[in-house]
């Protein structure tokens, strides 16, 4: 019989269900049931196992549920701060019956199809955590391979202060001998951690080395050397990072290289930042020429000369597969193969004028660290220990 | 930083073990813990930019 898994979306599932299709997999979400058909990999949408029962089934436990928790508020509220109490006894109904119907029905869906298990991007979400719980209550096994690598040291907290740090899956992909070690100290059992690499950086090892198109493509001078900004976003689930930092760090790149003819300057935003409009602006408040872009990864590493991440980004993961010279604005401070700089424009540029000057480092040992070995096998890894874990 | 650090730390304390939701066998107050946190620390730091602002 094969194995039935609930699957949720990401770059790493989809490439390791390629190698997967054996399985019979319950797509969790449209997108995702649209991903694995467009790939050709047969799958059945969890949704088709819902009923109109269930539905309204759903909305009346929902309500039932909520009542229960909104009765133990009163309580409770007591150990929050004396000026949250208020606000959150006013927004709890509203926040319970925004999400209990759907997560309700997620349950009721998952037991309807009966699977063996799930694959999942991550245990902390509403959906995906809810899935995770749903297997640990059924006793089935729930496989998470990480959307990222957290590569935080200590920036969010103690291990257990943040919510990522909640270990709610039974098995893990990690991409390196760094992310076992995170998972280990925040209780995951070190026999169900597979070390696989990141399927999603497999590509990098297939990725075109042509700078000159990359500059034809992005209308670039390539005869100076191309100076790329990593900027970031701020989450507020952890009030760590609810600050300015990142604000400020782009605005001293700004002035770092404001004024230079020398270089060309592009701006890659985070893909779920939202906040391009507010990089675009800061560029033209400061009189910077930049290419200011959300997309365009691939061809931006092609061309890049130097690259500066705010915070420890895992876009330098994927730089340094193509060897280049990189830095990060407070980030990878135990690791020499990348410069840390300060959040001024003097460090800023400074370190750009350092990285330039001096040879590529040799990054093996960061990458065995971090990436396992990135010979873009990564998915084939994923999957192979998606069947141990699901024999 | 400190001060932030406790209030975070207290804060996913709270969302993963205060409230009860138990529905089939799970605990759906922990499935909401990622949103949940994130609303209350949204309601603290509302309530430090109302005093920095009076």
């Amino acid at each position: 019989m094969p194995k039935k898994i609930a699957i949720t979306g990401s770059e790493d599932i989809l490439l390791a269900a390629k190698h997967l299709t054996d399985f019979e997999f319950v797509a969790v979400t449209g997108d995702v049931a649209k991903s694995l058909g467009d790939m050709d990999i047969p799958n059945k949408f969890l949704g088709s196992f819902i009923s109109e029962n269930m539905q309204a089934q759903s909305m009346s436990d929902a309500a039932m549920l909520s009542l229960g928790i909104l009765q133990q508020v009163p309580e409770a509220k007591k150990r929050l701060h004396p000026r949250v109490q208020e606000k959150f006894t006013q927004v709890m109904p509203g926040f319970l019956m925004n999400n209990l119907p759907q997560l309700a029905l997620l349950v009721g869906a998952l037991d309807v199809a009966n699977v063996d298990g799930a694959i999942l991007h991550n245990d902390v979400e509403p959906l995906t955590r809810t899935i995770a719980l749903w297997c640990k209550a059924r006793g089935k096994p729930c496989y998470h391979i990480p959307h990222a690598i957290y590569l935080d040291h200590g920036g969010r907290g103690a291990p257990g202060s943040d919510i990522h740090d909640m270990v709610t899956a039974s098995h893990l992909a990690a991409g390196g001998m760094f992310q076992r070690n995170w998972y280990v100290e925040r209780g995951f059992p070190v026999d169900h951690i597979g070390i696989t690499g990141v399927p999603r950086f497999d590509r990098i090892t297939k990725l075109p080395q042509n700078r000159e198109r990359a500059g034809v493509l992005l209308k670039l001078n390539t005869k100076k050397p191309t100076v790329v900004y990593f900027s970031s976003w701020s989450q507020q689930t952890n009030l760590l990072g609810c600050n300015d930092e990142m604000e400020e760090s782009y605005l001293a790149f700004l002035d770092a290289v404001k004024g230079t003819e020398d270089v060309e300057v592009i701006v890659k935003c985070h893909p779920r930042g939202q906040n391009i409009d507010w990089h675009i602006k800061k560029a033209q408040e400061k009189d910077v020429r930049a290419i200011v872009t959300a997309k365009y990864l691939d061809v931006i590493m092609q061309v890049m000369t130097v690259g500066i991440s705010y915070g420890p980004s895992n876009v330098i993961l994927e730089s340094s597969m193509l060897n280049h010279r990189l830095a990060s604005v407070g980030g990878f401070v135990a690791d020499p193969e990348i410069m840390t700089m300060e959040p001024t424009a003097q460090s800023i540029r400074q370190g750009i004028m350092t990285l330039m000057a001096n040879p590529i480092p040799n990054y093996t040992n960061f990458w065995l660290k971090y990436l396992g070995i990135p010979d873009g096998q990564a998915a084939i890894r994923v999957a192979s220990y998606a069947r141990e874990v699901f024999k | 930083m400190a001060e932030l650090a406790k209030v975070q730390a207290y804060h996913l304390d709270f969302a993963e073990t205060w409230i009860e939701g138990n529905y089939s066998g799970i605990n759906l107050m922990k499935s909401l813990s990622y949103h949940l946190v994130q609303m209350l620390n949204n309601i603290y730091l509302g309530t430090l930019n109302e005093v920095s602002n009076a």
